[in-house]
């Protein structure tokens, strides 16, 4: 039932791809509106479809709901739709958009829309092409039973959207051509440089504090608050590859390019994160 | 001198972490702590000696690893060190060039020619950049200067402070700190932690296991709960009684206690028992363990020699567990015929007559067992941890200034110039100053419009 909106939040975000499309083509800021709006429409989808799902899975064990306020607020912490690659594939899509669209209202971005919808679009739809993905709905194993693990989830996946919204940029900045003004319809080089670095910050602020939440999390429930497991190894590469980047701002002969292709491998090491380490690496993350 | 100049580098911090992050995916590419025999098989002989000598198997403790992490800190300390006299001086304005000439480090720099006298455009101009939210000061002499945010340029130090603390705090961890696994019966009390090294450490206080339950949710092995009732007891008195579970710990006196595994035991040396059943006198001898009983109707006695809950054969065909659980439980008995042991045998649980001997004539099988349960804790000992946090604190604040709090500063000089004045403006802004300078360059659009009407 939770499932039903967030398909059609897809659908949404495909529409939204093709409105973006018409934006970047005909250079008319009228359409790169229609697209923000029609891809908040999405969002509200996506949200009701998870709130949804997170109802059902407190249902689920209605029976140990505790008593008292603080009780309540933990238990509905606890059980957050957070905890497999199912759920935390939808919300990351989420975040997407979510991050997108905030940051279009600071720093206007629409010109990126059309390559940040259809990711939005294909991180969802990739929950039912990757393998040993189910969408059942599951009561939370003792290890899961954590509102520091929502939190960490939470803030990890808004970087790694940040970091997203930062890959697709630097794609584009490395594509266009050596000429720093902006051409017509275009963003200008100085411009998806900022962006870029604007987006790296906010997602090195979430991966931080989603790190630093994570291990507070491993040190009540595994007794290490750090324990060089692939997954947190991992997310500490990715974190050391945008310190990198913040820094080759710093130094004027590596900022624009340096910073770009950092932003393209730290996405890379992201997608590692999420996913490789799942599949290929063995962990004590290997339920999520 | 030179050293330290080499230790301010940027360009050098960049390499040094991207060379982390390299060397850390190597950690992730072999297997730590891979037991030497397994190591061999994987790689060889010799390769695995190489790998071995290069630290690939504890990659993040090896020598080399724990230099680079040297090096950044002492990077980060010189760096950062060394910039704190010039933070100081760029948010309390100190120093920066001749008189009246605009301070240094402000990139926008802008100059007008004013109708209006100094008298109104000087008040004027400090009320629209009191507007963009500048705190404005007047210094005589028909200078200006505002800023807001100063506390943003201490945003990176604290981070640097930050991981350097918590790098600290890893370090104290490491020297001081301990980790290890306390296995408790139910009703149970001990004080002796296993740690992985093998040594054992005495707690100055006992642990006692009152009761412990694993639950699951209805109807599935779906595990939901592992729960151990814990008490502390110090000098033969009860000192705190807790209920633990997987991530919810005891907390006494700086050691924690982890809900870690559970498991059933087996009959352990010098204690419990097992059931033997023997073909085909169709007889069941309940044996405790050492004991030697008579097989019935013959002249043969059976003895129980040693029980392993998790039975395997290592590579030199010595048989120990492999876990403490009871997965592949086997009784070792030794069967006497006329007073004098003829052979030993395994006797397996889960697979009856393995091993059954023609000469013989009798097939055991292990038909019962002493089964108790225990609790596996996890004891951490760590005083490094707190430390830890508080760089963690540092980390995430300096971020937060770093990243949210753009230190803004406007400097404006206005010079009598016949009936009107010639206005200088600089003006710069920490991080992502492009929208601070475009309201600095409307607002001096507006000013200059004013002064037309007028
Ligand atoms: C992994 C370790 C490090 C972390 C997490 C870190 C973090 C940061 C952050 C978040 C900033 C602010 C960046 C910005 O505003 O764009 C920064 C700035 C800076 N970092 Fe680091 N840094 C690290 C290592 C180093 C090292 C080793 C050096 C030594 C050269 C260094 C030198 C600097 C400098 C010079 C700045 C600019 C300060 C300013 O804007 O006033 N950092 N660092």
């Amino acid at each position: 039932m939770s499932a039903t909106p967030v398909w059609i939040a897809v659908m949404l975000y495909m529409v939204a791809t093709a409105v973006y499309l018409a934006r970047l083509f005909s250079g008319r800021e009228r359409w790169g509106r229609a697209g923000c709006w029609i891809l908040a429409a999405g969002l509200g989808l996506h949200t009701v479809g998870i709130l949804l799902r997170w109802v059902e899975k407190c249902r689920l064990v209605e029976a140990d709901r505790p008593a008292g306020w603080l009780g309540q607020i933990t238990f509905v912490m606890e059980n957050a739709p957070l905890a497999n690659l199912y759920e935390s594939m939808v919300f990351f899509s989420w975040s997407i958009v979510l991050v997108f669209l905030l940051l279009d209202r600071k720093y206007g971005l629409d010109m990126l829309g059309a390559a940040v919808s259809p990711l939005a679009a294909v991180v969802v739809a990739l929950v039912s092409v990757l393998p040993g993905v189910s969408g059942e709905i599951e009561p939370h194993i003792p290890a899961l039973q954590s509102y520091w693990l929502t939190i960490h989830v939470v803030t990890c996946f808004l970087a790694y959207a940040a970091f997203a919204i930062s890959f697709v940029t630097s794609i584009i900045y490395l594509s266009s051509g050596a000429d720093r003004k902006a051409e017509q319809g275009k963003m200008s080089k100085t411009t998806l440089e900022e962006i870029n670095y604007n987006t790296a910050t906010v997602g090195f602020l979430m991966l931080t504090i989603g790190i630093v939440t994570g291990a507070v999390w491993a040190n009540y429930a595994w007794g290490s608050y750090w324990s060089w497991d692939n997954k947190e190894t991992w997310s500490l590469i990715t974190w050391f590859i945008y310190a990198a980047l913040l820094h080759a701002r710093l130094v004027a002969s590596l900022k624009g390019k340096w910073m770009a292709i950092l932003s393209i491998v730290g996405f890379g090491a992201v997608l590692f994160t999420f996913f490789g380490v799942n599949y290929l690496l063995p962990g004590l993350h290997s339920y999520l | 001198m030179r050293v330290l100049s080499f230790f301010k580098s940027v360009k050098l911090a960049i390499a040094l972490i991207l060379v982390l992050a390299a060397s850390s995916v190597i950690g992730t590419l072999f297997p730590q702590d891979l037991p030497p025999h397994r190591g061999v098989l994987e790689y060889g002989e010799s390769g695995y000696r190489v790998l071995e000598f290069l630290g690939v198997f504890d990659l993040y403790h090896s020598g080399w690893f724990r230099l680079l992490v040297v090096l950044l800190a002492v990077n980060i300390l010189v760096c950062s060190t060394s910039r704190l006299r010039r933070t100081y001086r760029l948010v309390m304005w100190k120093g920066g060039t001749g008189h009246g000439e605009a301070p240094a480090g402000l990139p926008l720099r802008r100059t007008r020619e004013m109708d209006e006298s100094p008298d109104v455009l000087l008040p004027r101009l400090g009320e629209r950049v009191r507007r963009l939210g500048l705190r404005v000061r007047f210094e005589g002499e028909g200078t200006l200067r505002a800023d807001r945010g100063g506390i943003g340029r201490w945003g990176p130090g604290l981070s640097h402070l930050g991981f350097l603390v918590i790098i600290s705090g890893m370090v104290i961890g490491s020297i001081t700190g301990f980790r290890g696994n306390l296995d408790l019966l139910e009703g149970e009390t001990d004080n002796r932690v296993y740690l992985r090294s093998g040594e054992i450490v005495d707690l100055p206080f006992e642990i006692r296991c009152d009761s412990f339950e694993a639950t699951f949710y209805e109807g599935t092995a779906r595990p939901k709960e592992y729960a151990s009732r814990l008490a502390v007891v110090e000098g033969g008195e009860e000192r705190l009684e807790k209920r633990i579970e997987v991530n919810d710990p005891l907390k006494y006196r700086g050691y924690w206690f982890y809900q870690s595994t559970y498991g059933t035991l087996g009959p352990a040396p010098g204690e419990g028992w097992i059931d033997l059943a023997v073909q085909p006198e169709d007889v069941l001898i309940h044996l405790e363990m050492g004991e030697r009983k008579p097989i019935e109707g013959t002249a043969d006695e059976v003895e129980l020699l040693r029980f392993e809950p998790d039975f395997v054969m290592d590579e030199n065909r010595e048989v120990t567990s492999r876990s403490e659980q009871i997965r592949n439980p086997a009784a070792q008995i030794r069967v006497y015929r006329e007073g004098k042991p003829v052979f030993r045998q395994w006797v397996f649980g889960q697979f009856p007559d393995v091993h059954p001997r023609a000469e013989i004539a009798h097939v055991f099988s292990l038909t019962g067992y002493e089964t108790r349960e225990f609790t596996g804790l996890q004891v951490a000992y760590d005083p490094g941890v707190p430390v830890v946090w508080v760089g963690c604190g540092f980390l995430i604040l300096g971020l937060f200034l770093s990243f949210t709090v753009p230190h803004r500063r406007f400097w404006a000089r206005v010079e009598r110039r016949g009936g009107g004045a010639t206005l200088r403006v600089a003006a710069g802004s920490r991080g992502g100053g492009r929208f601070f300078e475009e309201s600095i360059d409307s607002l001096l659009e507006e000013l200059s419009k004013e002064d037309a009407r007028s």
